[in-house]
């Protein structure tokens, strides 16, 4: 019989955003997340109270996967975040930033969900329809004749990582590194539909940050066995690979966990080595040179091959399996018992020693052209390094990005700046009629207009962290930073003049439609990824309708 | 044993928490709910069903309510909040009358007023219905046909869809939804395609997130939510076959306690066992295998080095519809081995994921669904779904008038007469099956009801007449003098609709309806979902007031063939509700 308890009756929680302690910790989220915005973002330190790895980012992705929220809305919006970022691998505190500012300004407004649903959907349209035309201000095509773009786009994004800990020269050496190992996965004659090629990331913990190289081929383990003269003795020209994804470490482990009975005279060891050395016989005979294997091979086996001057890899790792096949063009073979067919030989032009700081690795060049290289990272700490790779990784999938849709988006919070002014320009001429066809009141019309454009600003003021005032030109509606030095404005296309009229921002200013800057010299400075803010923008509106939309919230507590 | 009177008191309060839930929901205006469990499950909705459903209700009065709304979902597959905002008015209203009489309803009484009300339903809504009604809204329809012609599936979709999805989400997603149909359809049967539709859903859709929901799409072919695991581009339709087990010899699956017994040349056994089996399939001229389980890593060799792309972990439901609707040939001689010709192979990305896309030879198409959140994905996916439920039952009423109409009159043919796509939703538009969305069905029957000369029992009908109006109401709620001003303005359009008829002049201009919004078409609603709503609710009201008491015992409750009721059929556990008053005082 089951036993009969009573079951709690459910909390419920009526209009959530009216809720103080939902807004509190909505607000605390929202200083979280734009505090670790931008350049200058604060770290956060994350740890757990029993002890155990201490996390040191400011990243999105790093923060919120391993802070828990005990608020269901706050846990939507982080999941969102999340699905954003491993879809486009930035823009995830702009996101976080701006839809917590559009619901904080909508419930601070005291605007009816429905009526402002309907105006930032509208708004979002707009600045879709502006982002993708032809006379978008905030928006420079890609140039892949000429690797200043990328090159500026992927230290934008690593610079916009203060945990990597980079100083300015690191910083330019390690994105330069992110466009060439971008420019190395791309295939050079391909023709039609092609995959990406493969960019494999070693770290190396304890060396300086200029020591880290990429390098065409692959870079691998150097075997225990294999000796200097081992790689002397081979002449130069094309190497025969062959690659086993089978273990070849003589166990009958592939049964499983069931009792074995064997009968009288069989050794199924013997047999299984039999085997092994069988196959061993003909690779020799057809005059392989590398042997590769995922998993580990026989000691006999492996002495037997080097006695031939066959150059034994093992324990591949299932990670480095796939570019392998890419580099060699080798199949890869998962059984014992046949012979290895022709096909699935595969062809190395080159391999040699290369040295990377304190290791030593084997690297192998492909015969042909297959776009594999091998990024080898390094840094003075264990925490460091792992945030740099993982910006790395991300900075190459923005540069991979940009092939889809070559543009980028200025950066520095002028797209904000712009994107802001031009939208309140547009609709505050036009506010009666809009707002007839949205079916809503003018007032509710210009009062979330307002909200919306205040929240991007204020994601634009968020980059600011050391009590500066963040400055618009009423110009061309970038964003300054009130610095002696600078001459530019913070995304470096704009150059100050003494008759440039400037105001704070979020200070009342009257509307005017931002002057695109043709003819000019000077480059931008600090390139964002345009596929990643774009998505980032839309989603985080619908986030905001969305949470916005939620009128009660029942917790059931069984 | 303990007993519980239950009173008229009781009912309204507990319907009433019930009501105070959904009305939040109710209409393009409302919101949704948002539902927590200590497990970290989540789910947002605004579908009244399933706001229900997750409450656990204790009451057993409230369960009685749930049932008869499931039921009612169940027939039309809408109008659940409206389900309890209506009951919850009439109870109200049926307190207040008593409140007014300063009399004490009797049990009796209230049983006796319950029935009227049935009767009501049966006869007064019945002819409300037909001859008003529907005329109405034929004539409605034929005046702006113009505007209507064609895009009444949108509408209707629309319709549904504003009161459950945000405001914001909803054109984005009709849109979708109809360009899904169109293609599926692509001029063929209708009413069946829309069921194929509704009883195939899961199948046809994909679900992505981290995207907005602008970027939702139909894609050509059927969708499988895994990467191919050996892929080489095929040329043209292809063979392919359907795999239910591993081809390698696997000892797991068959249990623990066994023992392996090894024998000379058993690797070469082994192996030649497989290749028997491999090279069987080349003789096939098998280019594409489809598994529903992992197979060993030396078939996936062979198909690299035979060019066959292998497509591993396939949902095994997935793979039955793919079978049933290419006509698969299955082969004799391994058994669960299906073979089907596929129109081509695609690779597709969906926001850094690849999948595999299977064209087949009937025009498939898979609906795309994104959303930045998996909450919010459920939500839309449910919508969509429940879309396709409520055409269907739309398509299906309109056939059953058609096929009565047909039977009347003796010269039609009795074929039954294929629907295309334009033939039943212009059929459905001039028979008068849709009104526009926001309480014009309430107004109408509100005003017919109140006016109803021949009726045997006006008290019942002018209590039927002001519940209904708790509709329009709650959809205005914000703005109140948005409804009296469209309740006026209706009123006058009615009187002057009243007039023509009996001058027979020319019709003038219906306004009502596009005072919604000048610009805009309205969106659309089924007349039969509606009246099946009132009727539900009526049905549900007699439930209620039949209850006496309530028992609450401990040892379960059996109900055996012989004490089944035609009415509780579908009542399985709920015996004590049904103890009506004499049973109780026998007790």
């Amino acid at each position: 019989m089951s036993r009969i308890c009573k079951k709690k009756p459910a909390v419920c929680t009526d209009e959530p955003l009216s809720n103080s302690n939902i807004c509190q910790k909505m607000a605390l989220l929202r200083n979280i997340l734009s505090t670790a915005y931008g350049p200058t973002g604060r770290l956060k330190q994350i740890h757990n109270n029993v002890g155990g790895h201490v996390l040191t980012t400011s990243t999105s992705t790093a923060l919120l996967k391993r802070v828990d929220m005990s608020e269901p809305l706050l846990k939507m919006i982080s999941t969102a975040v999340q699905h954003h970022t491993a879809c486009y691998s930035d823009c995830g505190l702009f996101m976080g930033i701006f839809t917590l500012r559009l619901i904080e300004n909508t419930q601070n407004n005291g605007l009816r969900t429905a009526a402002a649903a309907k105006v930032y959907k509208h708004l979002v349209e707009e600045c879709n329809m502006y982002l993708k035309g032809d006379s978008c201000g905030c928006k420079v095509p890609v140039d892949f004749s000429n690797s200043d773009s990328l090159i500026a786009l992927a230290r934008s994004m690593i610079a916009s990582k203060p945990a990597c800990m980079l100083n300015s020269r690191e910083t330019k050496h390690i994105s330069s590194l992110i466009a060439q190992a971008f420019l190395y996965s791309i295939h050079c004659n391909s023709s039609g539909v092609s995959c990406f090629g493969r960019t494999v990331t070693i770290g190396i913990e304890g060396q300086s940050v200029s020591d880290s190289s990429v390098f065409p081929g692959l870079l691998v383990d150097v075997p225990e066995m294999l000796q200097h003269a081992d790689l002397e003795r081979l002449e130069s020209g094309l190497f025969k690979v062959v690659l086993f994804s089978v273990s070849l470490s003589g166990d009958i482990s592939e049964v499983g966990d069931v009792t074995l009975e064997i009968h009288r005279g069989v050794d199924p060891e013997r047999d299984l080595l039999q085997q092994l050395l069988k196959l061993g016989e003909q690779v020799v005979m057809d005059k392989v040179n590398l042997f590769a294997c995922q998993k580990v091979v026989h000691p006999i086996l492996q002495h037997y091959l080097r006695k031939h001057g066959v150059v034994v890899i093992e324990r591949l790792g299932l990670a480095l399996m796939e570019p392998f096949v890419q580099l060699t063009g080798a199949q890869a073979i998962a059984s014992l018992c046949s012979s290895v067919p022709v096909e699935a030989y595969g062809m190395v032009k080159e391999f040699c020693l290369q040295s990377c700081g304190s290791r030593e690795l084997l690297q192998l060049l492909p015969s042909k052209d297959a776009a594999v290289s091998t990024m080898v990272l390094c840094h003075r700490n264990e925490t460091m390094l792992e945030e740099l790779k993982m910006t790395c990784k991300r900075a190459e999938h923005v540069l991979r990005l940009t092939l889809r849709e070559p543009y980028a988006l200025l950066g520095g919070g002028c797209t904000e700046t712009l994107l802001a002014t031009h939208i309140t320009h547009m609709n505050c001429s036009k506010a009666s009629t809009i707002a007839q066809a949205l079916c809503i009141s003018h007032s509710e019309f210009i009062m979330a207009v307002k909200a919306f454009c205040s929240s991007l600003q204020s994601v634009a003021l968020s980059l600011e962290h050391d009590g500066q005032d963040c400055l618009i030109d009423l110009t061309y509606a970038h964003r300054w930073v009130p610095d002696i030095y600078s001459k530019t404005c913070s995304c470096g296309l704009v150059e100050d003049r003494s008759n440039l009229e400037k105001t704070p921002l979020k200070t009342a200013y009257h509307t005017f439609s931002p002057v695109s800057l043709e003819n000019t010299d000077s480059q931008p400075r600090i390139l964002d990824s345009f596929s990643a803010k774009l998505n980032a923008l839309n989603v985080a509106v619908e986030m905001a309708n969305f949470v916005l939309d939620v009128k009660y919230i029942i917790k059931d507590i069984n | 044993m303990q007993e519980e009177c239950v009173s008229l008191q009781v009912c309204v309060s507990v319907v009433g928490a019930l009501e105070c839930v959904v009305r939040r929901c109710l209409g393009p205006d409302g919101g949704s709910v948002l539902f927590t469990r200590d497990t970290g499950e989540t789910l947002i909705t605004r579908h009244g069903q399933r706001v229900l459903r997750t409450l656990h209700l204790q009451h057993p009065m409230a369960r009685m309510v749930l049932d008869c709304v499931c039921a009612h979902a169940k027939a039309t597959g809408d109008g659940t909040k409206s389900f309890l905002l209506l009951l919850a008015a009439l109870l109200r209203g049926i307190q207040d009358s008593h409140m007014q009489r300063k009399g004490s309803w009797s049990i009796p009484s209230l049983q006796n007023l319950a029935n009227r009300l049935l009767a009501v339903s049966r006869k007064e809504l019945e002819d409300v219905v037909t001859h008003k009604i529907t005329p109405y809204a034929s004539l409605y329809c034929s005046h702006h046909s113009y505007k209507l012609e064609g895009i009444i599936l949108d509408l209707s979709i629309s319709g549904y869809i504003s009161g459950r999805v945000g405001i914001s989400q909803a054109d984005v997603l009709k849109r979708v939804l109809c360009e899904f149909y169109h293609k599926v359809s692509q001029d063929q049967n209708a009413v069946e395609t829309i069921s194929f539709i509704h009883s195939h859903f899961s199948f046809l859709h994909t679900s992505v997130t981290g995207l907005p929901i602008g970027c939702s799409e139909v894609i050509e072919g059927l969708v499988v939510t895994c990467d191919w695991s050996v892929w080489t581009e095929p040329a043209g339709s292809v063979k392919a076959l359907i795999l239910y087990e591993s081809f390698g010899a696997s000892f797991v699956t068959v249990g623990e306690n066994i023992s392996v017994c090894i024998q000379k040349d058993y690797l070469h056994r082994t192996e030649s066992a497989m290749k028997q089996k491999l090279a069987s399939l080349l003789d096939l001229q098998v280019h594409v295998v489809l598994s529903s389980v992992k197979q060993p890593e030396s078939v996936l060799q062979w198909a690299r080095l035979n060019h066959v792309s292998l497509l591993e972990c396939v949902d095994s439901a997935q793979l039955d519809f793919l079978s049933n609707i290419s006509a698969a040939e299955t082969l004799s001689h391994p058994p669960l081995q299906h073979l089907v010709m596929l129109k081509y192979c695609r690779r597709v990305q969906l926001s850094g994921h690849r999948y595999a896309c299977l064209g087949t030879f009937l025009h498939m198409h898979t609906l795309v669904l994104c959303a930045p959140a998996p909450g919010f994905l459920d939500q839309i996916v449910c919508v969509s779904q429940g879309v396709f439920a409520m055409l269907q039952h739309l398509s299906q009423s309109f056939c059953q008038t058609l096929a009565s109409d047909q039977s009347q009159s003796p010269s039609s043919d009795q074929s039954q007469s294929v629907l295309s796509s334009q033939d039943l939703w212009g059929g459905i538009l001039r028979a008068g099956g849709v009104l526009p969305v926001g309480g014009m069905f309430e107004f109408l029957l509100h005003h017919f009801l109140l006016n109803e000369r021949n009726s045997c029992d006006p008290e019942s009908c002018r209590l039927l007449a002001e519940a209904l109006l708790c509709l329009p109401r709650t959809l205005y709620s914000h703005n109140h003098r948005r409804f009296l001003n469209i309740q006026t303005r209706f009123l006058d359009d009615l009187k002057q609709w009243d007039k023509t008829k009996e001058q027979r002049s020319e019709m003038p201009e219906l306004k009502f309806g596009f005072g919604f919004s000048e610009s805009s078409v309205p969106c659309l609603e089924s007349v039969s979902g509606k009246k099946q709503l009132v009727v539900s609710v009526l049905q549900c009201l007699h439930r209620l007031l039949c209850v006496g008491a309530i028992l609450n015992t401990r040892c379960p409750l059996r109900t055996g063939p012989q004490t089944h009721s035609e009415e509780d059929e579908d009542e399985e556990e709920e015996k004590p509700k049904h103890s009506n008053s004499t049973q109780s005082t026998d007790l």
